[in-house]
């Protein structure tokens, strides 16, 4: 090689490497430039389709893992996920604080954040401010976006009445303290009509997916909402995970027809194409969850008619096979006798939705002795607990004899 | 008779009638006595932990700021360990020993039973400390032993309760009759305690002038306080039993205002000494937490289910906080609260024969360390210590157990062809036992739930 040919390929070189790096970074830039998850309009502002929930968080050994949530909810917020839905009861009341540290960092008009009053605790007038500012507190932040009753059921609803709850609330809301005032409720159509009926409401929080459309009269209660002209904002839209995963032949259903997408976004897309939904809540563990929310609401499309079909057939195969409704929501805790209810129904669905014997009796056996199912003395006090009304005592029977008969 | 004579045998009597009252507030007849323990130093100490209230910490520091002021007559009068092993005393060879001064042992223990207390674990005052001590031996010897005699309540000795229980009573015998108080002095951490308000407190025991140094007081002083060469009483160890001034021939020992006099020896706690010995302190109180800690990581991670009296708590709560005295276990009327030797908990109910009193919280008015916590009746009467498990398979519907139920949570439901069930109402249900032990077809047991609960009203 001469001196010539060396400064020549030296030359070309040294360009060929320049131009490769402008173009990567060009590459770069322009993904920068992120696609955000589609928004729906609420009255005057634009909520995304879909909302984070804070009740199901990463933990590590018993306290919630914050540094991951914070990884997660950068991930959302870079994405659009504008709303955030946190409660009193979530994670032991952890969740509200959890809420406050990762939300601290954002412009406080860059999210709305939901939260809401726990009823069952109340035990007068004067607790539901002192709760309240508490909460406050408890987020960082000095007034909710959307806050909401949790849970009206019978019992709750004489609380709520008692208690002036709705005019306390209404207070605040008049301070500015409160934007959107609504409640959530899991129980009768003819409830619900009842409180929309006695107060004036913003919103309400209902549970609706493809299981319960039917089953529970969620369908009904939707009706009911648009009808009273009440937007919705859906929760347990994936009946507690138990729509992400289903069993194999479901799944298998639902693969066939488009083999890109995850189960869970289907049930995801299922409520957030009722027209009156304005957001969804999901409860997001692992980042895959919100990688994959995110992924199913960017350029959200309703479902269609063929798709429609295709998800309600996978359900019902999903329903005979005989799972547990149970949401895993943990409002059951508490069992006197130390029985962890809903990890119970978790084994059993997964042993209906897979078959597989050996990974049942291991979960089951993986549960002390003395706090396993056949303990129940079914003294009933989960029952009035349960937003799902199960017949939890009888479902615990059941858990038990499939172990005494798989175990032979 | 001089009036040191006098002193020292209205001292001994006042203690006898103690001693007498504290054995027999260990029985259901006379358990009135049984708010005398109450004023117990260490079951006060371990009280401020378990449950802690302004009486409790009012005791607390009575007893210290009266310590400071006039020394150790806790041990003398009050501590019920203390009064027995004076008696015991009596059998003792009379003979006069230098005993050393265990101060590195005692404070060494004392370290590591209040560092145990202060990270939630009492295990140190369950072994050493003496009113639990004493109880144990009232318990399980003296109790049976009255309940026999007076036929009030049907009381056996079990082996396991009486081998448990004769232990500490052999062990103490021994002590006394060779050691004098040697528990007293180098073990016992409720003492260590005191003696260290009482070093410097203010009045005490002075040899004047008088003293002939005929060595009577050095030879009967039991707690090895009197130091001759120097002429002094060393306040930090004496136990005030008052005999040292009953048996100066020259009345020469009085109790004034304590004069600290200096040593005539070289300096002993020298400076390595003292580091020595602070050094023994510091890892004693991490010796104590650290086994604390230890066992939290080890046992307390599980909820157990246990039947336990009203107040308990929970299973894990009660067993870091209860010292195992069994004053319980002697004034339950209905003798439902049984000792338990082995395991955490040193107690736990047994409904086959009788049940938990609807109008009694006896057990939670009594126990001195506030591991059953104090409830009123009404409180008690609300809170649910057990839930009824029900074989629908034995149960014939009869009524007995709904007519006897206290609360009102079973029921008998008839239809109108004559078809009776019956009802359980568990949210009203306290766990009682009445109904598992009125039931005639045993159709009906008591289960130990995870946590004690309120009920709302």
């Amino acid at each position: 090689m001469n001196r010539r040919q060396f400064l020549k390929s030296a030359l070309f070189t040294t360009v060929g490497a320049f131009i490769l790096k402008t173009t990567k970074v060009i590459a770069t830039e322009t993904k920068k430039i992120i696609e955000k998850v589609s928004t729906k309009k609420y009255k005057n502002i634009n909520t995304s389709v879909i909302g984070f929930g804070l009740m199901r968080l990463p933990q590590k050994n018993g306290e919630i893992d914050i540094a991951k949530v914070q990884e997660m909810v950068d991930y959302a917020m870079e994405h659009g996920i504008n709303y955030y839905d946190t409660a009193w009861y979530y994670h032991g009341g952890k969740s509200e604080l959890a809420a406050g540290k990762v939300l601290k960092k954002y412009p406080r008009n860059s999210y709305y954040l939901a939260d809401k009053l726990p009823l069952r605790i109340l035990g007068g007038k004067d607790h539901v401010l002192k709760i309240f500012e508490e909460q406050l507190k408890k987020c960082q932040t000095d007034y909710f976006d959307f806050y909401l009753a949790h849970n009206i059921n019978k019992n709750e609803w004489k609380i709520l009445k008692e208690c002036n709850v709705y005019e306390q609330l209404s207070r605040k809301k008049k301070e500015g303290k409160i934007t959107y005032l609504g409640f959530s409720i899991h129980d009768t159509p003819e409830l619900l009509e009842e409180v929309i009926k006695t107060y004036k409401w913003d919103f309400v929080q209902l549970p609706i997916n493809p299981i319960d459309w039917d089953m529970v009269d969620a369908g009904k209660q939707y009706e009911i909402a648009t009808k009273a002209g009440l937007p919705v904002v859906v929760m347990n839209p994936l009946k507690g995970g138990q729509l992400s995963s289903l069993n194999q032949k479901a799944v298998d259903l639902l693969k066939k027809e488009n083999p890109d997408v995850s189960a869970s976004s289907w049930s995801l897309r299922y409520s957030a194409s009722l027209p009156n939904v304005f957001t969804v809540l999901s409860g997001m563990t692992l980042r895959e969850h919100v990688e994959d929310n995110v992924k199913t609401f960017t350029n959200f499309k309703p479902l269609n008619e063929k798709e429609r079909k295709v998800l309600s057939n996978a359900i019902a195969v999903y329903n005979s096979s005989g799972a547990i409704s149970c949401t895993y929501c943990r409002y059951c805790v508490g069992c006197p006798i130390g029985i962890d209810i809903p990890k119970h129904f978790l084994i059993y669905n997964q042993y209906k939705a897979t078959n597989r014997k050996d990974r049942f009796i291991i979960g089951y056996e993986s549960i002390k002795s003395e706090n396993r199912a056949d303990k129940c003395i079914n003294c009933g006090l989960c029952k009035p607990k349960c937003p799902q009304k199960l017949e939890i005592p009888a479902l615990l029977k059941e858990v038990a004899a499939l172990y005494k008969e798989l175990k032979g | 008779m001089n009036k040191g004579k006098v002193f020292y045998w209205l001292r001994l009597c006042l203690s006898a009638v103690i001693l007498i009252c504290c054995f027999l507030s260990f029985t259901v007849t006379f358990d009135i006595f049984a708010k005398f323990f109450t004023v117990q130093l260490g079951a006060g100490i371990a009280g401020l932990f378990a449950s802690f209230s302004i009486t409790v910490l009012l005791t607390v520091l009575a007893i210290i700021i009266f310590t400071f002021l006039f020394g150790r007559f806790y041990c003398s009068l009050i501590c019920p360990l203390g009064i027995l092993q004076n008696f015991i005393g009596f059998l003792s060879l009379k003979k006069s020993k230098n005993y050393k001064n265990m101060a590195k042992t005692r404070y060494t223990v004392a370290a590591i039973v209040f560092g145990a207390l202060f990270a939630g674990w009492a295990v140190g005052l369950k072994i050493l400390d003496p009113y639990t001590n004493f109880g144990l031996i009232a318990s399980s010897i003296f109790t049976p032993v009255y309940n026999l005699i007076t036929k009030n309540i049907h009381y056996e000795f079990t082996v396991a309760t009486l081998a448990i229980s004769l232990i500490p009573f052999v062990i103490l015998i021994f002590l006394v009759i060779f050691k004098r108080r040697f528990f007293c002095t180098a073990i016992c951490p409720v003492g260590t305690l005191l003696g260290l308000f009482a070093k410097y407190g203010v009045f005490g025991l002075n040899i004047s002038d008088k003293c002939i140094t005929c060595g009577a007081c050095f030879r009967n002083c039991p707690a090895g306080s009197i130091n001759l060469k120097d002429k002094k009483v060393d306040n930090e160890l004496c136990i005030r039993c008052l005999k040292c001034v009953s048996v100066c021939p020259k009345q020469a020992i009085t109790y004034g205002v304590y004069k600290n006099k200096k040593s005539t020896e070289p300096f002993s706690p020298s400076r390595r000494n003292f580091i020595f010995g602070s050094a023994l302190v510091v890892g004693g109180i991490a010796v104590g937490v650290g086994s604390a800690i230890a066992r939290g990581k080890k046992f307390l991670r599980d909820t157990v289910r246990a039947l336990l009296p009203p107040g308990a708590g929970n299973y894990n709560r009660f067993s870091s906080k209860c010292t195992n005295c069994q004053l319980c276990v002697s004034v339950c009327p209905n003798k439902v609260i049984h000792p338990r030797y082995f395991g955490h908990s040193n107690i736990y109910m047994d409904f086959s024969e009788s049940y938990c009193k609807y109008n009694c919280n006896k057990c939670s008015t009594v126990c001195p360390t506030g591991a059953i916590k104090k409830m009123s009746l009404e409180e008690k009467q609300n809170l649910r210590i057990g839930l009824a498990k029900i074989d629908r398979d034995l149960c014939i519907a009869c009524g007995i157990c709904a007519f006897k139920c206290p609360a009102k949570a079973l029921s008998i439901d008839e239809t109108a062809d004559g078809e009776r069930t019956l009802v359980y109402n568990a949210a009203v249900c306290i766990g009682c036992g009445m109904c598992q032990v009125s039931c005639p077809h045993k159709a009906i047991e008591i289960v130990g739930i995870i946590e004690q609960t309120t009920l709302s009203s």
